[in-house]
């Protein structure tokens, strides 16, 4: 026999082989792409939060009058607004109450809406430097308006809203569905942490 | 069974590749494209078109940001270099297409511009609300500066003065009556732009926290103002646009070498 002649049995096994390291391969390549562009995702979304639920957030009926800042119909800036909230044993708490309330109200006269739409507030929480964390769903993102007025009206409606009424809070930092995001819809950075910008409603601090 | 060398290298290499795949793309995409430099004595400006290929940018009166900001860009790198021998214009992107925050700083800074202007046109949720505006990077926040230095992706903060000072300028010069350009659509003696002044604001701009020159971010006009839209989607009224950018642009220049000497 010749040498260089293999036997049928090895070649079947060498071609069996060569199959099954093209499907490794080829699993790898797509596991990769996949996890690269984000076809899939392992996160587990918590429960968000409905309108209703910011009755849990307060402790009893002593009402407490607060200030929101909703998008000015006739400007490109904030315009304050009267709302009321109930008081809780934790402060963080009275910031859900307000977020669900200007998250949930429609614009009144006068008024534009600046938050984008079916944005929900996920979770907020505070660190002992003063730095509220708050972690918006990804309509906040996805809904939002490119542009640089419409992605800073976003931003200051609510960073001003939660400063002008709780001034322990020395800056808000946004996450986006629990994770830091680069910027709101291109051109506004989500990277760093705000504070508010009165200059947006010419309202005193 | 004899293994085949050849085989086994083959087979390494080949997974190596298969697991290394993203990895490359990730190093090719934030790569800036070297250039000589030394090559130049000229003065360098960086345009920005904004957005780009699947970045639509924002939408309004049938018009895309991403369009109206690379043709602006064009049309200004063209005014600027009739306007002075002595400056060189690049576009941090010459087509409809995808570039990063990162790349487009990289490219700016290797290339050592003197200024830096990302063209952009606005969305106000207010559509009454018309005009122009101009911004420069804020500083005015928690993050960015610790006591041990700036960090680099925020490296504008170095250059808040200039870029304060430069957003003025073109301010000035977007709503100043000029002296109407040979050749340009203004039948009268004078060129006034019909867009409004929005003012001067602070905002902290991805396209300008990693760019290290004096920088600032023009919104051409509001794309939800039906008026605004009419002005940037004709094409003389652009033109007119961009010859108020390259007279502030050419000032600022001016004053810095001036101050220089
Ligand atoms: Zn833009």
């Amino acid at each position: 026999m010749d040498k260089k002649v293999r036997p049928e049995k090895t070649t079947a096994v060498r071609r069996q082989f060569l199959y099954a390291l093209a499907a490794v391969i080829l699993f790898a390549i797509l596991y990769n792409a996949a996890t690269y562009y984000g076809w899939f995702s392992y996160s587990v979304k918590p429960r968000l939060l409905n309108v209703s639920d910011y009755k849990l957030y307060d402790s009893g009926k002593k009402k407490i009058k607060a200030v929101v800042f909703f998008g000015a119909a006739d400007t490109d800036g904030l315009k304050p607004a009267p709302c009321v909230i109930f008081e809780s044993n934790q402060p963080v708490n009275e910031i859900k109450q307000l977020l669900e309330k200007m998250f949930s109200t429609p614009a009144a006269a006068g008024y534009v809406n600046v938050i984008p739409d079916s944005t929900q507030l996920r979770e907020a929480y505070q660190d002992k430097n003063g730095i509220l964390y708050l972690d918006l769903s990804d309509e906040f993102s996805k809904n939002c308006k490119s542009g640089i007025t419409s992605e800073n009206l976003a931003v200051y409606s609510i960073v001003d809203s939660i400063c002008y009424n709780f001034p322990w809070v020395k800056g808000v930092k946004i996450l986006i569905d629990g994770a830091e995001k680069q910027d709101v819809a291109g051109n506004v950075s989500l990277e760093g942490v705000f504070r508010p910008d009165m200059n947006l409603s010419a309202v005193k601090l | 069974m004899k293994r085949n060398p050849r085989f086994n290298h083959l087979t390494a290499a080949l997974l190596a590749l298969s697991f290394m795949a993203p990895f490359c793309g990730a190093v090719v995409n934030t790569m800036p494209p070297v250039v000589d430099i030394s090559s130049t004595s000229k003065t360098i400006v960086i345009i920005d078109p904004a957005h780009g290929g699947g970045d639509y940018g924002s939408t309004g009166g049938g018009i895309r940001e991403k369009d109206i900001t690379l043709k602006a860009a064009r049309l200004l790198k063209q005014k600027l270099e009739s306007a002075s021998a002595d400056i060189q214009v690049f576009l941090t992107r010459g087509s409809d297409t995808a570039v990063t925050p990162e790349d487009r700083a990289g490219f700016a800074n290797s290339r050592n511009g003197a200024v830096y202007i990302s063209l952009h046109c606005d969305y106000v949720p207010s559509a009454s609300s018309e005009g122009y505006m101009v911004f420069y990077y804020s500083g005015d926040r928690l993050s960015g500066v610790s006591p041990q230095g700036i960090e680099w992706q925020k490296v504008q903060l170095l250059h808040l003065a200039d870029s304060t000072a430069l957003a003025a300028l073109v301010d000035q010069y977007m709503k100043s009556p000029l002296i109407a350009a040979p050749g340009s659509a203004v039948q009268d003696a004078n060129d006034t732009l019909p867009l409004a002044s929005r003012g001067v604001r602070q905002s902290a701009l991805l396209c300008l926290e990693g760019v290290n020159m004096p920088a600032v971010a023009v919104e051409m006009g509001n794309l939800n103002n039906t008026a605004d839209a009419g002005y940037l989607k004709d094409d003389g009224m652009l033109g007119r646009i961009c010859y108020h950018l390259e007279e502030a642009i050419v000032n600022f220049i001016k004053g810095q070498s001036a101050r220089r000497q």
